[in-house]
């Protein structure tokens, strides 16, 4: 219970520096952090494999691919540079309505508990037996669209003229 | 230990998200955003999960798919960015009005 409001706390401050640092470099790390806390988030929630598939794929992939990115695409100066444009003030007021629309909606909905009783050997053998039986058809297609998605990348960031 | 500080703790997330994508200038910025509303649902999800004793767990395996996808995602708009920094030579997004007539 400890942690899991310790992750919580590294979650929220990560994430608000994310939107608000200037520098963009600092901006993907913190994200990397943020990314780390909602990993362990899923760990205390008794979500092991998606706690190992978050870091993986998001601080290991994801995470990776923004550094570059950002490296390739800045200069020294840029990090001198306004990051927010005009809209703060709106978008403040916009985003505190939704998150109180969201909870106060959460707050009048009865939703009927009942525990999970978390398995000891942990989620990954019932996962993948779901993945394989269950939820085949959303697996094969998932590995399309990554297909798809990696051609796409290869020929929008390629070299043209070759 | 509730449902609700869950819902809560992601609505918190995801607003913060919405700011980022909302007023950033730099287009990478925005996508970083889109990341963290892509976890504020997960963490949803994962929650619902574990309190709500879901059918076949789907709380644990859709957000395997939003991460495939937010990957796949990732991968696309960074390759976007990058072909129109070689294009224009900025990634800041009111500087990109190409298509704007």
């Amino acid at each position: 219970m400890l942690l899991l409001l310790l992750f919580a706390a590294i979650a929220i401050i990560a994430a608000i520096l994310v939107v608000s640092m200037k520098n963009i470099m600092h901006c993907a790390l913190f994200l990397a952090l943020f990314l780390l806390s909602v990993a362990g988030i899923f760990f205390c929630l008794d979500a092991d494999f998606l706690g190992i598939v978050q870091i993986l794929v998001y601080v290991g992939g994801i995470i990776v691919l923004i550094l570059f990115a950002v490296m390739l695409t800045s200069r020294v100066s840029s990090a001198l540079l306004e990051q927010t444009n005009e809209q703060k003030g709106l978008a403040i007021t916009a985003c505190l309505l939704l998150a109180s629309a969201i909870t106060a909606a959460a707050f009048r909905t009865p939703l009927v508990t009942s525990f999970y009783t978390a398995d000891p050997e942990g989620t990954t053998r019932s996962t993948g037996e779901l993945l394989l039986t269950v939820y085949a058809l959303p697996f094969e297609i998932a590995s399309v669209v990554l297909l798809v998605a990696l051609i796409g990348a290869i020929v929008l960031a390629g070299k043209k003229g070759e | 230990m509730m449902l609700l500080p869950f819902i809560g703790l992601s609505a918190i997330i995801f607003a913060i998200g919405i700011y980022g994508a909302l007023t950033r200038r730099n287009a990478i910025g925005i996508l970083m955003s889109l990341e963290l509303m892509f976890n504020a649902a997960n963490i949803n999800l994962v929650a619902a999960n574990k309190f709500l004793n879901l059918e076949n767990s789907i709380g644990i395996i859709f957000p395997i798919f939003i991460i495939t996808i937010a990957a796949a995602e990732a991968a696309v708009g960074l390759a976007i960015i990058l072909s129109l920094y070689r294009q224009i030579k900025t990634v800041y997004v009111e500087k990109i009005n190409i298509m704007k007539w």
